[in-house]
């Protein structure tokens, strides 16, 4: 027998289950803010690359602007990551017996 | 690293005062020659000129020491004055692992698979979502794995400085040993002055001009490891860049609402 996917318990279990899922989002979200966060602490000292006088190979440079990418990147994901929680919750709000059937705009919801 | 430091440090200030010590029984002997030289009688054995060409050589080969020591005392100043900052790269080496690796890592494990239950939801927006939830996770594992190759990368600078700061300390203690146990014999008589110190002098500035030659080599060898290593990463930072996980090297947008 085929599993009703339209039935009431069915339809409640997966509008929780999505909404369990928007709370993991968020949730990651604020985890990646706090790397954002953390990368902040992580500068140097453009003196730390060498102990002798050596040439500059822009070291510095290069760490500096994978700390701030990698930063940015962070902050980014941040953003992204509460905004697919806020998609899940639309989803769990729409989810119900009379509309699961209908065809919703994918792209309205999760863009293109 | 700290080790190497406090050898570096050790082994430094030993020279100096080795070498302030060297220097007084080098200037003793001149000195005793210089009144010797006008005593009449003084020395039978040498005359004047031979006398004055002797006091020049040894002023010399003490002027081309000085010249050798300054610069191994440079570069030991220096790798003492940047250690601190050095050991800081390696504080930070670690610290991007539990800051930034760890958790990156932590929160794609997080995230994917999804919860169990999620197998309650069926229809194409699931599928929209588990697209969303696989290009997401795949972007955390390549920002993860930029920032280990970051973290990495920061290791090698460290290590090599410690292998150059390594060498730097023995070279810098062999320096201190030869200054101690310098043969500067026959300091109580002018003949004894003449003959020994131009060979004992000589002999140092030997010593420590390979030891010069050593701590260029030394230099030369980071400064290359150095920009192997950032090559090597800027390479690395490009192709995890240009990986379809982070397009263009931005996190990949999968939603356009509430913008």
């Amino acid at each position: 027998m085929e599993f009703d996917y339209g039935a009431p318990a069915a339809i409640r279990a997966a509008r929780d289950a999505i909404r369990a899922e928007a709370a993991r989002w968020d949730d990651a979200g604020e985890r990646m803010r706090a790397v954002r966060t953390a990368t902040e602490g992580l500068g140097l000292s453009p003196f730390g690359f060498a102990v002798a006088d050596v040439a500059d190979t822009g070291q510095w440079r290069v760490y500096e602007e994978m700390r701030a990418h990698l930063g940015a990147l962070c902050g980014d994901a941040a953003a992204e990551f509460h905004g697919i929680a806020a998609v899940l919750r639309v989803c769990a709000d729409r989810y119900t017996a009379a509309d699961r059937d209908a065809v919703t705009d994918l792209t309205a919801v999760w863009g293109d | 690293m700290t080790e190497p430091l406090r050898a570096l440090e050790v082994g430094l200030a030993e020279v100096r005062a080795e070498w302030d010590r060297l220097l007084a029984r080098v200037e003793a002997g001149i000195r005793l020659v210089e009144r010797g030289r006008g005593w009449a009688g003084g020395i039978v054995e040498w005359v004047t000129g031979d006398v004055e060409d002797g006091l020049a050589v040894i002023r010399h080969r003490l002027g081309v020491l000085r010249l050798r020591l300054e610069r191994v005392l440079d570069a030991a100043e220096l790798a003492t004055a940047r250690a601190v900052p050095v050991l800081a790269v390696l504080d930070a080496s670690l610290a991007w692992l539990p800051a930034v690796v760890t958790p990156v890592t932590g929160v794609a494990a997080a995230l994917d698979p999804p919860g169990r239950n999620l197998a309650y939801w069926a229809g194409p927006a699931k599928e929209a979502y588990l697209d969303v939830l696989h290009e997401q996770t795949g972007a955390l594992r390549q920002a993860a794995g930029q920032a280990r190759v970051t973290s990495e990368w920061l290791a090698d600078v460290a290590m090599a400085n410690m292998a150059y700061l390594t060498g730097l300390a023995d070279r810098v203690a062999a320096v201190a040993a030869a200054l101690t146990t310098a043969c500067l014999e026959g300091g109580a008589t002018m003949a004894g002055v003449l003959t020994q110190f131009p060979s004992s002098l000589q002999d140092l500035a030997d010593l420590v001009g390979t030891v010069v030659g050593e701590l260029v080599s030394g230099a030369a060898h980071l400064a290359e490891r150095l920009a192997a290593d950032v090559a090597s990463v800027r390479r690395l930072a490009g192709e995890l860049a240009d990986h379809s996980d982070l397009p263009g090297g931005r996190w990949p947008r999968s939603v356009t609402m509430n913008r």
